[in-house]
């Protein structure tokens, strides 16, 4: 595969500049308040004057939601990536460099992620975090995900330790930190940055899954499950609604993949 | 074809998985609500939520309510669902075969579709056709199952009419969930089989078979297709664990009254004898569609087989 800058990564690019921005400056790019409720403008199209992607049933403008959902669901599925990989790495370093036991310990969990539905664990870690806020959703995610990290990092590490020139390292009394910093990880950061963008995707749309069954984010916020959900309603009178979060989301899902193919092709 | 201490090894695995489920499950519940609430419901004096406390055992201390639990379920009791006062584990079987036949439909279309699309994917880099056919692939990959089952209800129910939007009834009612599971899980499995397609076409016993001049499509057919569907066995079962358990968004938005469906009306409803039947359930049918995925790869893999073998 080619190494030149392709269309795709370019757009994935502008995606990534757009998302920095609105994390920053949030529905303030709109000229709209997301909570300002305007009832002599309800369910107004889109491009009507002032609202560039309408309006919805309060009269509350879609493009000021769309991009308070976006610093939600976004820094909510950074943040979760980031405890996944984390919390993750740390375990599956852990069971390869030491401990028969872990490994296996490894091997059931995930079996028992596997099974175990998430939307109970969400549900129940959610409330027992007390109130329905961002680091309730952020923290359930990242701690119901982190075995998918621990059993990559477990199967390539294990191998890494078999490799000659790491059990040399290990034989000449490298320290570990030395160890890791020089022959470990680095042979990991391929795999892992791939990881890590299809991670984020996942991410988004199981953050946004959950706001949309009401789960998460407090009741009325401007999230993308949110409104997926109060859009349902007006699916015929005002589609747009729904089209908003729904392509805004997939925007965001592709141009991770397409950064997540592109650092798979870089480093193949 | 298994090695009995391998069988033993995934029983005991599975007993642990189920036990772990079971407890985590149980303490995660009664920390996060008081099922005497639930029972006794909405304007129940305190006298009657006591002694609702009393009568279901909820004043013993959380060891022994956890250890009288465990025993029930040891004897297949899952108690009566709070709610409607039906038996917990009949409601969850009763709910099941709508999930299955979910699941059911969804594998059949997602191999018919992947299989040969991802074969002739595989058979070739280049070409007009297939570039196109993988750019949409890889808008596809972007479209959560959710929001593309809110779009084919927004396009076909809402819009043109033509499909009832919500319900579990005739064959009208089962397109739009169906095409929905197998529009975010085909994907997935297409460039697997490409990829596999592609490996197995550069492989050498490909071209011995070429240079003892078989033709192309024998080559195809008998040599290439079963290696890549070999690997693909893998991701099916996985996806196959994955409806079994994660439909539970696409079952709500549709109403279709599957598990997924019941796992989320008890959850909000704090029905916590019905959640523990579902999840049950839902671990026995994970583990069950793994050891299924681990016999067919047996089954199709000589190398698995002979494995098994010299180990047993």
């Amino acid at each position: 595969m080619s190494r030149s800058l392709s269309p795709a990564i370019v757009g994935a690019g502008v995606v990534g500049l757009f998302c920095l921005a609105v994390m920053i400056f949030g529905d303030a790019l709109s000229g709209h308040d997301h909570r300002a409720i305007d009832l002599s403008m309800r369910l107004a199209a889109p491009l009507a004057p002032g609202h560039l992607l309408g309006t919805d049933e309060l009269g509350r403008d879609v493009l000021a939601r769309l991009l308070n959902g976006m610093r939600w669901s976004v820094g909510s599925a950074l943040c979760a990536t980031l405890i996944a990989f984390s919390i993750g790495t740390t375990f599956g370093l852990a069971a390869a460099h030491k401990g028969a036991w872990l490994g296996g310990a490894l091997k059931l969990l995930t079996t028992f992620t596997q099974s175990f539905p998430s939307f109970v664990m969400a549900v129940t870690v959610i409330a027992l975090l007390g109130d329905s806020g961002f680091w309730a959703v952020t923290l359930t995610l990242g701690l119901v995900t982190w075995p998918v990290f621990s059993r990559v990092v477990y199967a390539e590490a294990s191998s890494l330790f078999q490799r000659e020139y790491v059990q040399a390292a290990e034989m000449t009394g490298m320290s570990v930190a030395r160890l890791y910093a020089h022959h470990v990880l680095p042979a990991l950061v391929p795999t892992l940055s791939v990881l890590v963008v299809f991670h984020f995707a996942e991410m988004i749309v199981a953050e946004s899954a959950l706001s949309f069954l009401g789960i998460g984010a407090p009741l009325g916020a401007a999230t993308w499950g949110a409104m997926l959900s109060e859009g349902r309603a007006f699916m015929l009178q005002a589609p747009w609604l729904t089209l908003g979060p729904a392509f805004a989301m997939v925007i965001i899902i592709v141009a991770a993949h397409s950064v997540g193919q592109h650092l798979r092709n870089l480093t193949r | 074809m298994f090695s009995s201490s391998r069988m033993l090894g995934g029983l005991r695995d599975f007993a642990f998985v189920l036990i772990a489920a079971m407890t985590v499950l149980f303490f995660l519940l009664r920390l996060t609500g008081d099922p005497a609430l639930v029972i006794a419901g909405e304007g129940a004096s305190p006298a009657q939520i006591e002694a609702i406390r009393v009568e279901y055992g909820f004043d013993r201390s959380l060891i022994v309510q956890y250890g009288q639990t465990m025993l029930r379920l040891l004897q297949g009791d899952f108690g009566k669902s709070l709610t409607d006062g039906s038996p917990a584990l009949g409601k969850v079987l009763a709910s099941l075969p709508a999930t299955l036949f979910l699941a059911a439909m969804a594998l059949s279309l997602n191999l018919l579709i992947s299989l040969p699309l991802g074969a002739w994917l595989g058979q070739k880099r280049t070409g007009a056709a297939r570039r196109a056919v993988r750019g949409v692939l890889t808008v596809m990959q972007g479209f959560p199952g959710f929001v593309i089952a809110l779009l084919l209800i927004n396009l076909f129910a809402a819009g043109l009419e033509w499909l009832p939007s919500i319900g579990y009834g005739g064959p009208a009612t089962w397109v739009l969930p169906v095409i929905s599971v197998v529009s975010f899980l085909a994907p997935k499995l297409i460039r697997v089989v490409e990829a596999n397609t592609h490996a197995a076409l550069a492989a050498d016993f490909v071209r011995t078979a070429r240079s003892t001049g078989a033709s192309e499509n024998q080559i195809l057919w008998r040599h290439v297709l079963p290696n890549a569907l070999l690997g693909a066995v893998a991701l099916i079962g996985a996806e196959l664990a994955f409806m079994l358990t994660g439909l539970v968004v696409i079952e709500t938005i549709f109403a279709w009254p599957g598990i997924g469906w019941l796992l989320v009306q008890s959850t909000l409803n704090l029905d916590f004898p019905v959640v523990q039947a579902v999840v049950f359930v839902m671990v026995v049918s994970v583990f069950l569609s793994n050891a299924v995925t681990e016999a067919v790869q047996a089954l199709l893999d000589p190398r698995i087989r002979s494995r098994a073998r010299a180990a047993s």
